[in-house]
């Protein structure tokens, strides 16, 4: 063998080596947990209730948090985007005076590997569902547990806030898409 | 009827009617004809047809012989005369004399085996017993004839009982019967024989039939010729299937020998019986069970046979124990539990608390057209109760915890919290709580950390199952002062239902109220009660519900001040009046408001109102 050739196969190995090596080191992009969003109602009247339901799984192997503050029907613990129709970000409620209109209690929790914990959430306590159309709600928690961190998101759900004067239907509504 | 004339004078007893009948030629003046030239006297075997004649009555009768000797009017040498002689007539020889209260008429000639008459009984024609005769003359006119068709006794006879009637039923209380079971039935109709009767006729025989079964009967009293009393038996082991009621009365003149009345429609009714789980559980051995495991019991007969036969039936359970109909919770106002539903064939119950010996009953009823009722069918229970009366909760209260330099901490602290818009350590605001928390506030995204106000702790109860919690507020009123006026928030409704249902999963459960204390409030205060419950869920069963174990009451209630107010943040030590376990855990028990299930008005929310 050639010294040409040594120095050939020596160089083929150190890439061959190198481009393992740099694959073996991708950090894991794999949450922590996961988010299920659905809304027991997928019609809403006008002024009327919007609840959503949060499902919250631990896909690790290790205890995670799923600490919050909670109050009146919201759970801090995560973050909401609402958007409606035409894509614009819906506005909060505001209110005169917040401290009054929000009871907030400090609520520890832990998720064991593979559990699950649901939370209810009362969205239009917090956002402005005051114009008919189709609102699209998408929730979010900090990944604490993921090396790349961020936040894990749910799916996009859609809620109807029907026109002034009508009704749901009395079908059985569910959403969860 | 068949008799010889060896039997005549036999049976001639006085005050009986000895019926002759006798078949005279009137005209001697064809001496040699004659009416009848067959054989006649002893061995000679005539039919009279009818043989019985009720008083008041005309009947066409005939009477036939076997081989020919009846002639034509042509060649009899008078019209035929046919005499009925009664008893006393014909003991004295005397065969020519119509009885007085018979009349015997359109004696016409048919063949040389049969001729046919008209018998007209008067009305007050007295009862009288069985014999007949017929003799033909020939001729020789008035007593006397020489020819004999036959003699017989005690064939004839005048009675009510003769009366051919045939009964009709109208009704038939009840038109029902219960297997196994003495019913009794009334029938109702018309021209029933009373079993007991002046003139000892046979009664009106009812009957009831099944399929191949002919229903047990006794106690039969034929009351009057319009009712009928008896008590009805099918079998034991009859299904629901129809029956057929009917009567029939005697006939002296027959074939044939019963009047069939027409056939009433009824039902025999079978004994319920309970089952689970596909197994007849009714009169067996008491059946094991847990609190919250869903019962399901069915039971014969079936809602859809006993609609296929009755347009109107009801189901009655009688269930002991403390059970209901289910528990399904929700955010929405009242969630009492539903009691469970005890007028179907079936039943769909759990039992929320424990005990031994719970009997379940089950009987139904049927429109027919009176409500019958079945007999019960009974089926025994014994449900575990699971730790009912021994489990509790214990509470740590960060109150009564001490901190590192072994004091016990004050309930309340003052926390500051990352809140918007920079949502870290840069932005804060102070908060109330009820325990120690840092890190993000509620408007931030993060997970908060901390000690909370107080921790439930389950325990006593089977391991069989789990833990969960609802946590019900019954107050929860902030009040925030200004320099002038205050502004309070308060719940909407009271008791409210605490973020969701269930609270928590679990053996644990952990709260810490909290308020916010911006600017410019001079003071700020909560007062917060609230019953955390305590709930358990068999695992060891499919689809159970959770039963009560009991609550815990507990509060916090905590005040703080700032002085540095309206501008500047600067939160005094919270004075805390009340926070931990108020008394102990109250058990639930079956006599507890809804059984111990916690009930709420709806989810708890606040309204705020300001004075200023």
């Amino acid at each position: 063998m050639t010294k040409f050739v040594k120095v050939l196969i020596f160089a083929i190995l150190a890439v061959v080596v190198s481009a393992s090596g740099n694959f073996a080191q991708t950090p894991s992009a794999k949450p922590s947990f996961s988010l299920a969003l659905s809304a027991p109602k997928t019609e809403v009247a006008l002024g009327g209730d919007v609840w959503i339901k949060i499902q919250q799984t631990n896909l690790s192997d290790q205890t995670i948090s799923c600490s919050a503050h909670v109050g009146n029907g919201v759970n801090y613990g995560f973050g909401y985007e609402v958007r409606d129709q035409h894509g614009a970000v819906v506005a909060k409620v505001v209110r005169p005076h917040p401290e009054l209109s929000a009871s907030y209690n400090f609520r520890p929790c832990d998720l064991r590997p593979s559990q699950s914990k649901t939370a209810n959430t009362l969205l239009s306590r917090l956002y402005e569902f005051d114009q008919p159309g189709e609102y699209t709600i998408q929730v979010s928690r900090p990944d604490a547990g993921n090396s790349k961190g961020g936040d894990v998101k749910s799916n996009t759900i859609t809620i109807s806030v029907l026109p002034e004067g009508e009704q749901p239907s009395a079908k059985p509504q569910a959403a969860s898409h | 009827m068949r008799m010889t004339s060896a039997r005549i004078g036999k049976n001639a007893a006085p005050l009986r009617l000895l019926a002759i009948l006798v078949f005279l030629p009137l005209s001697a003046t064809l001496c040699h004809a004659q009416c009848f030239d067959g054989a006649s006297g002893g061995g000679v075997y005539a039919i009279i047809s009818p043989s019985h004649f009720a008083p008041g009555q005309s009947y066409n009768a005939s009477v036939t012989v076997p081989s020919g000797g009846f002639n034509p009017d042509t060649e009899c040498p008078t019209p035929a005369v046919l005499y009925i002689v009664n008893a006393a007539s014909y003991g004295q020889g005397v065969y020519y004399q119509e009885d007085p209260f018979v009349t015997v008429s359109n004696l016409t000639y048919v063949s040389t085996t049969e001729i046919t008459f008209t018998v007209t009984v008067a009305s007050n024609a007295p009862t009288e017993s069985d014999a007949w005769s017929d003799i033909s003359g020939d001729g020789a006119g008035g007593a006397g004839g020489s020819v004999w068709l036959v003699s017989n006794l005690e064939a004839v006879s005048i009675t009510p009982c003769a009366l051919a009637v045939t009964p009709t039923i109208t009704s038939i209380q009840p038109a029902a019967f219960f297997a196994g079971e003495s019913t009794t039935v009334t029938i109702t109709g018309t021209g029933f024989m009373p079993t007991t009767n002046a003139n000892s006729c046979a009664p009106t025989t009812p009957s009831i039939t099944a399929g191949s079964e002919n229903v047990a009967l006794s106690n039969v009293n034929v009351v009057s010729p319009t009712e009928i009393t008896l008590a009805a038996t099918p079998q034991g082991s009859d299904p629901l299937e129809a029956a057929s009621v009917t009567a029939a009365n005697y006939s002296l003149n027959g074939p044939p020998y019963f009047l069939n009345s027409n056939a009433e429609p009824a039902d025999i009714l079978p004994v319920p019986t309970i089952q689970w789980n596909n197994n007849i559980i009714s009169g067996a051995k008491a059946q094991n069970a847990v609190v919250g495991q869903p019962i399901n019991l069915t039971t014969t007969p079936t809602a859809v046979s006993l609609a296929a036969m009755f347009p109107f039936w009801q189901s009655t359970w009688e269930v002991a124990g403390t059970n209901i109909a289910g528990y399904t919770p929700s955010t929405d106002p009242t969630v009492s539990p539903a009691s469970t539903v005890l007028t179907n064939t079936t039943l769909s119950t759990y039992w929320i608390y424990g005990g031994t010996g719970l009997k379940t009953t089950y009987n139904y009823c049927v429109n027919a057209p009176v409500l019958m009722c079945s007999p019960n069918a009974s089926a025994t229970f014994n449900v575990a109760g699971q730790g009912q009366g021994s489990a509790k909760v214990s509470v740590t209260d960060y109150g009564a915890t001490k901190n590192k330099n072994g004091k016990l901490n004050n309930a309340a602290t003052i926390d500051y919290l990352y809140v918007p818009p920079a949502c870290t350590s840069a932005s804060t605001l102070p908060f109330l709580d009820y325990g120690s928390v840092s890190g993000p506030g509620p408007e931030c995204p993060g997970i908060p950390t901390g000690a909370p106000g107080i921790t439930f702790t389950a325990s006593g109860a089977s391991s069989n199952g789990t833990y969960s919690y609802v946590q019900t507020i019954t107050t929860d009123s902030r009040i925030y002062t200004l320099a002038s006026g205050n502004c309070t928030a308060t719940l909407k409704q009271s008791p409210a239902l605490d973020s969701s249902y269930p609270y928590e999963d679990g053996n644990f459960a952990i709260d810490g109220p909290e308020i916010e204390l911006p600017l410019p409030y001079t003071s700020a205060s909560r007062n917060f009660v609230a019953k955390m419950y305590l709930m358990w869920t068999s695992t060891s069963v499919a689809n159970p519900i959770p039963v009560p174990l009991g609550y815990q009451q507990w509060q916090f209630q905590a005040k703080t001040t700032n002085p540095g107010a309206p501008t500047t943040l600067s939160w005094t030590t919270p004075t805390v009046q009340a926070h931990g376990a108020v008394g102990t855990f109250a058990q639930a028990s079956p006599s507890s408001t809804d059984y111990g299930y916690p009930t709420w008005g709806g989810l708890a929310t606040e309204t705020g109102v300001c004075t200023n």
